[in-house]
């Protein structure tokens, strides 16, 4: 009787708990389920991006050997600033010191023998060439560097130099990884001899020999307007549209402007564009995320931090091509991004961008040595206190046959008055 | 009495509530595990079985790195014909056609030892040391060698590649044959996309039927584009299926940097097994 009377109880509180349960989890699982595929779709998203340490890595490498002797390495068929990075990936517990050092004795640390020199087109902040290096160099002081010297040595210890201030620093890790650095520079690479020397108080390298270097040729793509105006542009309701002569602008309500110019030349004006720090390390890394989030995977890839100017906070971005610059492509580079007036922020680039490489079938170019550009440019009128750097790059030009088709042809880059001008038109147009 | 009354109706409520609220449940946690799932390449290829579409080879999702190539289709193969002998030989668009005056046996079990050796042969066959046998693509009255490059082999009747025809009482007739000349590296190395991440966007493309079979997955170099005789050529994942109504290997390609599907023209392959 007892156990009768308990029975219908009984299944009455499983029957509510069961309920209860099963009521919970429905309205949990929605909620699990919104946040898992959101993780899903930025992983994706991610795949396609180039890591900031692509962006932001040395472009030159310089092998000197044990009697002295120094070499530009560059390498056809792999990046090779990519694979030495690569191999440095796992350098632990950096242990930081700065190296007395002052302009006479900054070039011996430079050419330490028995070494391989990773050089920057421009200083950078240590925490953004830790990106490059290794994640535990995040912790270092956030000096800024041209060059990195890995010593094939036991000692474990590599340089970072300032070309501003002539500093040097002592950042010693657990293991230096010699062997495997040292496997990716013997492995197919062409070596151009060179001499680092100290030129109106800068470090520069000498091409004391004449060499060859091959042409390249490229097909290249001209995004469409629509592509940048949806990218730049969408979260506007109230576009207008201009046509002129020469460009098309486009305006929007928050007072942002898009132009587009009959050449392929895009400029981009956002007046209101939320903070932007002008401390280089942030103003690097949000340029970064404009560059990656506004250009195509693709053309990513070619695409390698050039110059910062702190004054006019302002960063240029090259495209490269096996490790070298290229020029002319437009005034400016292939991006250029500034803060104007700390407020706003303006973006210069092109619609055109390499696409696929193709043969050209031309036969290497003969480059003259610096000794002799410098000469040929004194003669011709121009006052050498006025160079203040040399490139060896890659001439952008178009060709007469096709609209698509482009040429990259090596050849000297002078710095003048503040300008980079490719040394032959120097040549035939003089002094101004 | 009434509370006993009571007791039972609202059991009755709450098991009717129970069985309804776990039918919902069974469908949520179903709808769960399909969308979590979509963003990995394993798991979709294992959702392809709904579409009664089998998958073969085991694929790896890892990416992996390819270059861009660049080769010449020049007149090697015309310059070199004297030096084969036994052969009446026609060419025409940069492609050999031979066949043989006197047929060659194939009569011992494997095809792929006697031709393996006759390729060393340049009175049999030039440039024969260039190429491999081709499994995915031979069948039983044409056995396919293609051309080796440094980084995999070529894909294309037109693109370094050599058919041989072998008739059903097993006679070698002839043979045709195209070659890339003077293949090498134009940029560096380049990350490409994984071999799953290759199928399932040509599954997501719409462009693999119901009721298919994937027989193989595998990165070949073809061509992109030409300008001239000079050829650029990319790391693609060509992708072989049979679908239900006939037994003709189908083959797709996907560019293997970008994942777009590659122009699909000629792309029918077929076969007589």
């Amino acid at each position: 009787m007892k156990i009768k009377y308990f029975i219908l109880p009984a299944l009455l509180t499983i029957a509510v708990v069961v309920s209860f349960a099963l009521s919970a989890s429905i309205l949990i699982n929605p909620a699990h389920y919104d946040r898992s595929s959101q993780k899903v779709s930025t992983q994706s998203s991610q795949i396609d991006a180039k890591p900031m340490s692509t962006i932001y890595s040395p472009t030159q490498v310089i092998r000197t050997k044990d009697s002295g002797k120094q070499y530009v390495l560059t390498n056809q068929s792999v990046n090779l600033t990519t694979e030495i990075g690569q191999q440095m990936n796992n350098y632990k517990d950096p242990k930081f010191t700065e190296v007395k050092s002052n302009e006479k004795n900054y070039l011996k640390y430079l050419n330490t023998d028995d070494s391989v020199m990773l050089n920057y087109p421009d200083a950078l902040n240590l925490k953004i060439v830790s990106q490059y290096i290794s994640k535990s160099f995040k912790s270092l002081p956030n000096v800024s560097i041209n060059r990195i010297v890995i010593p094939f040595d036991d000692s474990n210890d590599i340089y970072l130099f300032s070309d501003h201030n002539y500093k040097v620093y002592k950042i010693h890790v657990s293991d230096t990884n010699v062997k495997g650095i040292q496997k990716v520079i013997e492995d197919n690479v062409r070596a151009i001899p060179v001499k680092m020397k100290m030129i109106n108080h800068t470090p520069f390298i000498d091409f004391y020999k004449s060499f060859t270097m091959p042409q390249y040729g490229y097909l290249i793509n001209r995004t469409s307007q629509n592509y940048y105006v949806t990218r730049l542009l969408s979260d506007s309701q109230d576009i207008s549209v201009k046509r002129h002569r020469s460009s098309t602008v486009y305006n929007d309500e928050n007072s942002r402007q898009l132009s587009f110019s009959n050449d392929g030349e895009v400029n981009y004006y956002d007046s209101h564009p939320g903070n932007i720090s002008t401390n280089m390390t942030q103003f690097l890394k949000a340029s970064y995320q404009n560059i990656s989030q506004l250009l195509v995977s693709d053309t990513l890839a070619n695409i390698r931090f050039f110059n910062y100017d702190s004054k006019n906070s302002k960063v240029v971005y090259r495209n490269y091509v096996e490790g070298f610059p290229i020029f002319d492509q437009t005034n400016y580079g292939a991006i250029e991004m500034r803060l104007v007036d700390n407020t706003s922020l303006k973006y210069n680039f092109s619609l055109n961008t390499l696409q696929i490489p193709v043969p050209t079938g031309r036969k290497d170019t003969k480059l003259i040595t610096t000794d002799d550009l410098l000469n040929s440019l004194r003669n011709h009128g121009y006052n050498a206190n006025k160079i203040t750097d040399i490139e060896l790059a890659y001439q952008w030009s178009n060709t007469k046959s096709s609209d698509i088709l482009i040429t990259l042809q090596p050849t000297w880059f002078v710095k003048y008055n503040g300008k980079y001008m490719n040394y032959t038109q120097m040549l035939s147009r003089g002094p101004q | 009495m009434d509370f006993k009354k009571i007791q039972i109706i609202f059991l009755i409520i709450f098991v009717m509530i129970d069985v309804f609220l776990f039918s919902l449940f069974r469908e949520n946690s179903h709808l769960q595990t399909e969308n979590s799932n979509q963003g990995s390449d394993t798991e979709i290829i294992k959702q392809m079985q709904n579409d009664q579409i089998t998958v073969a080879p085991k694929l790896s999702t890892s990416g992996q790195t390819g270059y861009y190539l660049s080769a010449v289709n020049d007149d090697t193969l015309n310059n070199d014909v004297n030096k084969l002998s036994n052969q009446k030989v026609t060419y025409a668009n940069h492609i050999l056609r031979s066949t043989f005056k006197r047929p060659i046996g194939l009569y011992s079990g494997d095809y792929r030892d006697i031709l393996d050796k006759l390729m060393k042969k340049s009175s049999f066959i030039s440039h024969g040391t260039e190429y491999e046998y081709n499994s995915d693509l031979s069948t039983k009255n044409s056995v396919v060698y293609s051309q080796k490059t440094s980084d995999g082999l070529l894909y294309g009747t037109k693109h370094g590649q050599v058919t041989f025809n072998i008739s059903n009482d097993h006679l070698l007739e002839g043979y045709t044959q195209s070659y890339m000349n003077d293949v090498s590296i134009l940029r560096e190395k380049t990350d490409i996309i994984s071999p799953a991440k290759a199928l399932v966007w040509l599954y997501q493309y719409n462009e693999i039927p119901d009721n298919s079979k994937i027989k193989w997955v595998r990165l070949y170099y073809t061509q992109l584009l030409s300008i001239k005789n000079n050829i650029v050529l990319i790391p693609t994942w060509v992708i072989g299926y049979t679908t239900s109504d006939s037994s003709s290997v189908v083959v797709k390609r996907i560019n293997a940097f970008n994942g777009a599907i590659l122009d699909s023209s000629s792309a029918t392959q077929s076969t007589t097994n």
